[in-house]
């Protein structure tokens, strides 16, 4: 599927947050988001999600304006998971997993045997298996995030949108986590923080700075010294490291 | 008609209504069915009732009084002890609770006529409405007291009481004595010629708060009859909340002081509250409370029962008392 | 294209059998002990023996039987039944509420009476009775649900514009319910004495002791249409437990639904509130204590936790008639006193106390 974003823009009263940004993501591509904090990449993931309504501009779905579909619609077409979503409730990871199901079936019957299987498919996916019986307040920070992937999975959407899904990952994870990112033949959007992980895994990486896209390309011409200097304002060295993958190193900040 | 006629006639309708009390025994002549107007309502009694329950302290007392016990299957809601003079009558009669009567154990005791000093007891919540209970053929009779019609006054709305329930229950001869006897006493007070005293009726005290007579209760009237006037005349309510402050500024010649020491909470003595009133800075420097111009009564009597006369009674006395010592 | 990529494989089975045949035995117990409970709490209390209940439910169907006496065969079937009948439907209105309302928003403190809907309630049935109407059948109710429905125009009058999200729903019904208070407060000391303060009392606290059919067949109606309104919002109702972001791409359209929800289970709060007062309590623990059985999913939580405020309810109705007889305690007191213990018994079992 693929995702159009054009002129968007959004903000609180008082603040432009995403400012006019213009943005093409192919169908199976996985681009990432990178930029400091503040940058907008939350935000603008969110409006690409559909869930905030653009100030200005339009996000299209194989051409379809997404502000045309019922948020059921949006739900078979695209997943989102959140950087961190808690919560009190004892659910297991079995169903926390099904909620992906909910906008496939109707209000009046439960789960079957086929939202089952895609339960099954994802928590087998995400290495949950041995886990889906487990309570959600016993799980690491890393289960839950593996727990609301494999829900976003579950939803069998063409689209995907993660922020910052590897936050509370160990090493193994993220890397699981990215290689399933880049692998699937879902359109991923994924806004990212590790610039290594996005270079090594997305296809092609958007950089944002207040609110603008600075840069949009593949990953060498995107992780350039002076670009992230500009917008990260830290003095980077690009390279390689032993294994063939783009690297970046930084100097002690000068002040 | 004269009285022994009378109740020779209520005699034979007894009879009657006990004899036919088994089903299908219900062809009372016509000539016995009684109509009564109460509150709003018609009752009409085919027999003599003889499974009456009242509902409260007042008109358990009043049906005593008319001698009643025997036709009583139950009572309730006792504030304070029963007069020593219907001690040995309420002996007899079984009490359904202590406190308000619902209306499952109302049921239950299966009365055929429903007695009560006070509307607010008919609630779904409480004995049940008088139309669900008419409805089930159980007439609710409702002190006239309850129910100002504008002309008649107190007194003589509980006189009223006593007839209508002499006729309901085939007992006129001692209801009529009963009515003539306190009607004379009434008279006997409002005869004496008095200064036109002013008044405060102190009923309670709750939590410091003194609540004194208002408008609609009996004390406003047992003032005027005794010649006097009620200071808190202007507050339309039986016993409104005041202040002690409120009670100073009017400055009443006379206090009157309920004795509630039957029902025992803290305070309820007279005396008691009579002890805080001297240590209070303001009402402490009131005339009547330092030339003692102090009257107490009975706090069940003020209010409108059989027993109110003797209020009536009482607080004449104490007037004429304190005038001559004056 | 998608479909592809997820379809491994991989032999997949059902969830075990384990837990749905756990579920269909508290299903099956569960209702049991409904009809039992219901059947067994008309006998308790004064004047209603096993013999004379036969007499009453026979002489109704039709069955040769010696009919009761006038005023017993109406304290059964008058009284008795539809008290029973109340305490299991608002029990199980503001068990299935507090359940609901939990989690739209997302506070386990939270009970029916956070709308502010039941101090609506009381405003309108003081109202009533410093009028005088007490006496008539429906004034108290009448007055309850008027004043209730106030409330809830008011609150939803000052969330119109908003996105209704879980704060703001909390904050804006404690206001309510805070301004509804003080109108209370103001009308029984401004005209109030002692009588009708006395005569609301039981209200405040919650009584059954005024049920009749006609509070009867209206609770029901409304806990019908109300209870299958929640059970239908089910799958959003646990999808609310991530916040509204993911509730919203789980395909769940979280203004509209969170707005079904406050208006269903304000209407079905109001209608208890009014029948019987402000039972406290049901609607806080019951919910708790369901989850403990039978886990967070709504669809057979809200089912289970009718049932079971259903059967606590006329349990401790149950109790306020006999522990004190011929005196009735108002059922909000023993709701509480037996509310209490069980609430901090099931926080331990589950670990948060």
């Amino acid at each position: 599927m693929r995702i159009q974003v054009e002129h968007l823009s959004w903000g609180v009263p008082g603040k432009t947050i995403v400012n006019g940004v213009d943005l093409v993501v192919g169908d199976g591509e996985t681009v990432g988001l990178i930029g400091p904090n503040g940058s907008g990449k939350s935000s603008l993931l969110r409006c690409i999600a559909g869930l905030r309504t653009p100030t200005g501009g339009v996000v299209r779905y194989d051409g379809a304006d997404i502000a045309s579909w019922s948020a059921r619609e949006k739900a078979r077409q695209l997943a989102f998971v959140e950087q961190t979503a808690d919560t009190d409730s004892d659910l297991r990871v079995s169903e926390v997993v099904m909620l992906g199901r909910t906008a496939h079936r109707s209000r009046w019957r439960g789960p079957d045997a086929a939202d089952h299987e895609v339960v099954a498919a994802a928590l087998d996916r995400l290495g949950l298996t041995a886990l889906a019986d487990r309570p959600w307040k016993q799980l690491s920070g890393g289960e839950r995030q593996r727990t609301h992937l494999a829900r976003a999975l579950a939803q069998r959407t063409s689209a995907l949108l993660l922020d910052e899904p590897t936050n509370h990952l160990d090493v193994r994870h993220q890397l699981e986590l990215m290689e399933l990112a880049s692998s699937t033949p879902q359109t991923v959007v994924v806004a990212l923080h590790d610039l290594a992980l996005a270079a090594r895994y997305c296809d092609r990486l958007v950089l944002m700075h207040g609110g603008t896209v600075v840069a949009d390309g593949p990953a060498a011409d995107v992780l350039t010294a002076p670009l992230l200097r500009a917008v990260f304002d830290v003095e980077a060295e690009i390279g390689r490291d032993s294994l063939g993958h783009l690297a970046v190193g930084y100097r002690e900040p000068v002040r | 008609m004269s009285h022994p006629a009378r109740l020779g006639l209520a005699l034979v309708a007894a009879a009657l209504a006990a004899g036919c009390a088994a089903p299908g025994g219900a062809q009372a002549p016509s000539a016995q069915t009684v109509a009564v107007d109460s509150c709003g309502k018609r009752l009409t009694f085919a027999g003599t009732p003889q499974r009456a329950v009242a509902l409260d302290q007042n008109s358990t007392e009043t049906m005593l009084a008319l001698g009643l016990q025997d036709r009583m299957v139950g009572t309730a809601n006792l504030k304070t002890k029963v007069a020593p003079e219907y001690a040995a009558a309420y002996a007899k009669v079984p009490v359904l609770s202590p406190k308000v009567l619902t209306s499952e154990p109302l049921r239950a005791a299966n009365p055929d006529v429903v007695v009560s000093s006070f509307r607010e007891h008919f609630t779904p919540d409480r004995a049940g409405t008088r139309d669900e209970l008419e409805s089930l053929g159980v007439p609710t009779f409702v002190s006239a007291v309850n129910c100002p019609d504008g002309t008649t006054p107190p007194f003589e709305r509980l006189f009223r009481d006593y007839e209508n329930l002499g006729k309901i229950f085939g007992a006129t001869d001692r209801a009529d004595r009963l009515a003539a006897e306190q009607r004379a006493a009434v008279k006997e007070v409002e005869a004496t010629k008095r200064e036109p005293v002013e008044v405060v009726w102190i009923y309670s005290v709750f939590k410091g708060v003194p609540y004194v007579a208002g408008r609609d209760g009996m004390p406003s009237q047992m003032s005027k009859i005794a010649g006097a006037v009620n200071v808190f005349d202007d507050l339309g309510q039986e016993w409104p909340e005041a202040s002690w402050e409120e009670i100073a500024r009017r400055d009443p010649d006379v206090i009157v002081i309920g004795d509630l020491s039957e029902r025992g909470n803290p305070g309820d003595k007279a005396s008691e509250k009579l002890a805080m009133m001297r240590e209070h800075p303001v009402v402490s420097q009131l005339t009547a409370l330092r030339e003692n111009k102090v009257i107490e009564l009975p706090g069940i009597e003020m209010d409108p029962s059989v027993r109110t006369v003797n209020a009536l009674r009482s607080f004449g006395a104490g007037l004429d008392k304190i005038a001559g010592r004056g | 294209m998608a479909e592809s990529a997820l379809l491994d494989p991989v032999a997949l089975e059902a969830p075990p059998p384990r837990r749905r045949g756990r579920n269909a035995l508290v299903v099956t117990v569960s209702l049991v002990v409904l009809v039992v409970s219901l059947v067994v709490a008309v006998r308790i209390g004064v004047g209603a023996t096993w013999a004379e209940i036969g007499r009453a439910a026979g002489a109704r169907l039709g069955l040769p039987v010696v009919p009761l006496p006038r005023l017993l065969d109406s304290l059964i079937w008058n009284l008795r039944l539809p008290r029973v009948l109340l305490a299991a439907l608002v029990g199980a209105a503001l068990a299935v509420c507090g359940a609901a309302l939990q989690s739209v928003t997302r506070n386990s403190l939270a009970d029916p009476y956070l709308l502010g809907v039941s101090s609506g309630a009381s405003t309108g049935a003081v109202v009533v009775v410093v009028l005088g109407f007490a006496g008539s059948q429906l004034g108290v109710t009448g007055g309850a649900l008027a004043g209730a429905l106030a409330a809830f125009g008011l609150l939803m009058l000052l969330l119109r514009r908003t996105g209704l999200d879980s704060m703001r729903i909390v904050l804006t019904g404690v206001v309510v319910g805070q301004l509804f208070a003080a109108l209370t407060s103001l009308i029984l000391l401004s005209s109030g004495d002692a009588d009708s303060i006395r005569a609301l009392t039981h209200w405040l606290l919650g009584s059954l002791a005024s049920a009749r059919w006609t509070s009867v067949v209206v609770c029901a109606v409304v806990l019908a249409a109300g209870l299958l309104v929640v059970w239908l919002c089910s799958s959003a109702l646990d999808g609310f437990a991530f916040g509204a972001d993911t509730a919203s791409s789980l395909g769940i359209d979280v203004r509209t639904t969170r707005a079904v929800l406050l208006v269903t289970t304000s209407v079905l709060t109001a209608v208890a509130v009014a029948a019987v007062g402000a039972v406290g309590f049901v609607g806080l623990i019951v919910p708790h204590g369901v989850r403990f059985l039978v886990g967070p999913l709504h669809r057979r939580l809200l089912p289970l936790s009718a049932v079971v405020g259903a059967v606590f309810l006329v349990w401790t109705d149950a109790l306020t008639r006999v522990v004190f007889a011929p005196l009735e305690v108002p059922v909000g007191v023993f709701t509480a006193l037996l509310g209490v213990p069980l609430f901090l018994l099931v926080l331990r079992r589950r670990g948060e106390l």
